[in-house]
């Protein structure tokens, strides 16, 4: 569906992107991670054309979506609102909402007032930094576009909101099917919803896989550290502590049959990482790393 | 198609209540200038004077309000709609191709108010003992017809609204930078021909101005102001098509 090729963007002399490739699949869960200042809110801006690329090609169904109004009327990406409109009333602006996108689902989005007690006769500015999320929220919802993203979703959300914000993506999703991708550092909060990640790091897309497939590959082993060495010593090691003579080390990678055996024989307990702590691992990883080698 | 009525009825939005909200103060202002001047048979003339003051036109000093409605409508139709219009997706080529239909369409309306309230205030006037402005250069109230009188007002508002564009356009597009420029240029331009800012600087441009419409006639400031209008917008479009969205 969405396909980037060989996309560069920098600002001034600072490089932020070089040479992302990236498929983008319809109908599918995306998280979208990686430190701050990476690149995820311009990649984002780049897809939805709302920022220039410096070269590349960004393709929706193998049209180029820059100045493409039929690409464009797919996609819709919520984040922060233009400084510019925050005196407007938030019913106008989700009226101006309704107006461009042509899937507007004007019963879906009063439903959604309701369920967030949202005032629409306020200003945006006078709204709190979590009101104006919801905001966005009810529009990237209520757009049905066919290709949703969300910067930062619940930014300024308390525990409850980001839940029923949780919850409503995942019920809307499982009726109205599409793609949505989320950028979002609350990483534990929402990793069970990602059907597949991307991260970025040192300018480019360190990893994009399946979160089912991550699982399968991502392991704690916990045991004496002499035995465990023999086992890991080919291995990205994304994670290590230490216990005295015991150690607790995360890897990244497959083991073959006879590794298992090992493992168990020598009475090494192994587990799956949880999904937070594993994005978490690989992208400290990466940092620590500027993984030249990549975890593709 | 479909996406340019879209944005169309967008950018559209609000157009009624602004329009609707100027022209009805404008026309408590002109009414009441009207009433103050010529019931009380005040020395004080609130409207346009020609040379010497023996002819006035309260309808003809809406002009300096049009021009300054026109210049901030420019600017905010960047500044507030541009945004938010590209952060819903929506493409600069259309954004800006609805901008010019609703410039157009700015201009006609204002051209109809206009060219109509001075029909009206020709036939105010006959009661009044006032002696009637007409001539106002690029049409004579007393010799035009109000077609005339309309098409001509309408196609220099529209040259007004394609320089308010490229206006907004820049501002869009380089922000307080732009002003810094403008000071810069104005101090350098007054500095290097030695004029200074004053009344007699403001007489000089406004006798330029009726020395221009001397020298042309009607026909070809229609097309001055046209060609006006088409660079305006082409320049403005060369600034927007590569705009991104800002914070």
């Amino acid at each position: 569906m969405i396909e980037v090729k060989k996309l560069n963007k920098s600002y001034g002399k600072s490089k932020v992107l070089t040479d992302i490739d990236l498929n983008i699949e319809e109908n599918k869960i995306y998280g979208l991670l990686g430190r701050n200042g990476v690149g995820k809110t311009t990649l984002l801006n780049l897809i939805s054309g709302q920022t220039l690329k410096d070269s590349g090609e960004i393709n929706l169904d193998g049209e180029e979506i820059f100045e493409n109004s039929h690409a464009m009327g797919d996609i819709c990406l919520i984040k922060d609102f233009p400084e510019s409109i925050k005196e407007r009333k938030v019913k106008d602006v989700l009226a101006m909402a309704s107006i461009i996108y042509k899937n507007w689902d004007e019963e879906y989005k009063d439903y959604l007032i309701k369920e967030f007690n949202l005032n629409t006769k306020k200003k945006l500015m006078k709204l709190s930094t979590g009101n104006k999320t919801i905001v966005g929220l009810i529009i990237g919802f209520a757009s049905r576009a066919r290709i949703t993203m969300f910067d930062e979703p619940t930014l300024g959300l308390d525990a409850a909101m980001r839940y029923k914000f949780y919850q409503l993506l995942l019920e809307d999703y499982e009726k109205n099917p599409r793609t949505i991708i989320i950028s979002t550092h609350l990483i534990d909060e929402v990793a069970n919803m990602f059907e597949e990640v991307i991260i970025l790091n040192n300018e480019k897309v360190a990893l994009k896989d399946e979160v089912s497939k991550l699982k399968e590959k991502s392991y704690f082993l916990s045991g004496r550290k002499d035995v465990i060495d023999q086992v890991t010593d080919n291995k990205k090691v994304i994670h290590k502590e230490e216990f005295g003579s015991t150690n607790i080390v995360g890897i990244y990678g497959d083991f073959t049959e006879e590794e298992f055996k090992y493992i168990r024989n020598n009475n090494i307990e192994i587990s799956n990482i949880p999904l937070q702590k594993l994005f978490i691992y690989l992208t400290e990883n990466m940092i620590k790393e500027e993984n030249s080698n990549g975890f593709n | 198609m479909d996406s340019i009525k879209r944005i169309f009825k967008f950018q559209n939005r609000d157009l009624k209540k602004s329009i609707g909200v100027f022209w009805g103060i404008i026309l408590i202002v002109n009414l009441l200038s009207s009433i103050l001047s010529i019931s009380y048979n005040s020395n004080i003339i609130y409207g346009l004077n020609s040379k010497g003051g023996e002819a006035i036109s309260f309808i003809g000093a809406n002009m300096m309000s049009i021009f300054i409605f026109i210049i901030i409508y420019g600017i905010i139709m960047y500044y507030e709609d541009f945004a938010l219009a590209l952060s819903f997706g929506v493409t600069r080529k259309d954004f800006y191709r609805s901008a010019i239909v609703n410039n157009m369409l700015v201009a006609i309306i204002f051209g109809i108010i206009q060219g109509g309230l001075h029909l009206i205030e020709g036939y105010f006037f006959k009661t009044s003992g006032y002696k009637l402005m007409t001539e106002f250069g690029i049409f004579n109230t007393s010799t035009d017809n109000i077609l005339f009188i309309i098409l001509s007002l309408s196609v220099f508002f529209l040259a007004l609204l394609s320089i308010s564009n490229l206006l907004g356009v820049l501002q869009y597009r380089f922000g307080y930078k732009l002003w810094i420029g403008v000071g810069v240029v104005f101090l350098l331009v007054l500095n290097s021909t030695g004029v200074s800012f004053s009344i007699k600087t403001i007489k000089m441009l406004s006798n330029m101005y009726l020395w221009f419409y001397s020298v042309f006639n009607a026909g070809s400031v229609f097309i001055l102001e046209v060609i006006l209008a088409a660079i305006c917008y082409s320049i403005g479009y060369f600034f927007i098509r590569k705009a991104s969205i800002k914070k």
